[in-house]
């Protein structure tokens, strides 16, 4: 069936052939911009723009280019803004990688924080000798990778004051922790001694609900919550890097706000 | 499984009902369509709480009061999120009438379950 749209008298073929060259002109400019873009990107990750694995792995090494950027300008001393109690979400956002009644309860009575790696004192820690320590308490905004955010009241130890209770070597690169919901998590060391980062074990002024991570959770203002583990089980100083849950899906290692 | 009983495995929380009026509902869908807002929060003549919403409408104007079962609802964050109900149930429900149940005063705490972002 003849389309609609067609016309109903036909252009002069004549126009086509008297403008040929230059038709044939843009179809090679088409050509040429697509090649330098190919070309470019081709540069750009230093493999063939073809092979997916190839450029996810040249994107990896943006992301730890990324990661190194946002170490060196991190400012250790540069605190978080805070706020007034009154601005407090109670009770806090649930997020995990899993739905909610799949959370398995801690139980706090039998729970233990095993050390390992560059710690002097590698004794495990009971709740009990926990909540003995001075605590500190903070009132930051918690910001997720995906867009939300709201503000948390965060009590507990913070966990530079904590590292160097144990003998950790604070120049070593990392502090590595498990979860018992096998969520792993690494954190640099200038973000662990900064003082917004808590080990933490209470919310709006109650012990840290189920959902939330309890006994014990990280809760640091310097980073993106992803990179902040619930239901801690063990921590870990060493110089080894070991990605977390999202970094080994291709998250960015440094998160920082 | 019972609404209550599917509550139950939500992990239900302690909040003030003056915290939940006027929080947004929504569908827990991705896309995070928003079904109404929270009215008032009630406890019915048998002691079940029911949340007041001002459901439907169009930005905000041509709203009708329904009351859904508190175990229907989850809390994500700042918002209530309708995991039970899909907005045809509700639409089925009937109006709420003004005086038909106590409302609770805003310095009263109840729990109520958590849910995950649609995602």
């Amino acid at each position: 069936m003849k389309s609609f749209f067609r016309p109903a008298r036909r252009p002069d073929p004549a126009i086509l052939r008297e403008h040929r060259p230059a038709i044939r002109s843009l179809q090679r400019r088409g050509l040429l911009r697509q090649g330098i873009s190919l070309g470019a990107l081709a540069l750009l990750t230093g493999c063939d723009a073809g092979d997916s694995d190839a450029i996810g792995a040249a994107l990896q090494r943006f992301s730890r280019l990324n990661d190194r950027v946002q170490a060196w300008i991190f400012d250790p001393r540069k605190l978080a803004p805070t706020y007034p109690a009154s601005m407090v979400l109670k009770p806090p956002r649930f997020n995990a990688y899993y739905d909610i009644t799949e959370v398995k309860p801690v139980d706090g009575a039998g729970w233990r924080l095993e050390l390992s790696g560059l710690i002097e004192d590698r004794a495990p820690w009971t709740a009990t000798r926990l909540a003995a320590l001075p605590q500190e308490e903070m009132v930051i905004r918690h910001i997720c990778v995906e867009g939300w955010d709201y503000i948390g009241q965060w009590s507990g130890v913070p966990l530079g004051d904590f590292l160097r209770r144990i003998g950790a070597d604070t120049r070593a690169r990392y502090v590595n922790f498990q979860t018992a919901d096998d969520y792993p998590s690494s954190i640099d060391m200038a973000t662990a001694l900064h003082p917004q980062t808590l080990l933490a074990t209470r919310y709006a002024g109650e012990e840290l609900p189920d959902p939330f991570g309890y006994p014990l959770r990280l809760r640091t203002s310097t980073k993106l919550g992803f990179k902040n583990p619930k239901w801690i089980t063990a921590i870990e100083v060493t110089n080894h890097y070991s990605p977390g849950y999202w970094e080994k899906l291709g998250f960015n290692w440094f998160s920082g706000l | 499984m019972s609404l209550a009983e599917a509550a139950a495995r939500r992990f239900p929380q302690p909040v003030r009902v003056g915290d939940l009026l006027r929080r947004p509902v929504l569908q827990p869908l991705e896309s995070q369509p928003s079904l109404g807002r929270v009215r008032a929060v009630v406890r019915r003549a048998d002691g079940t709480l029911q949340v007041v919403i001002d459901y439907g409408g169009i930005l905000g104007f041509f709203t009708r009061p329904i009351a859904v079962p508190v175990e229907g609802l989850a809390l994500l964050g700042e918002y209530m999120v309708c995991v039970e109900f899909t907005p045809g149930q509700l639409d089925a429900f009937p109006d709420f009438v003004a005086g038909s149940a106590a409302a609770l005063p805003p310095a009263e705490v109840i729990r109520v379950a958590l849910v995950k972002p649609s995602h």
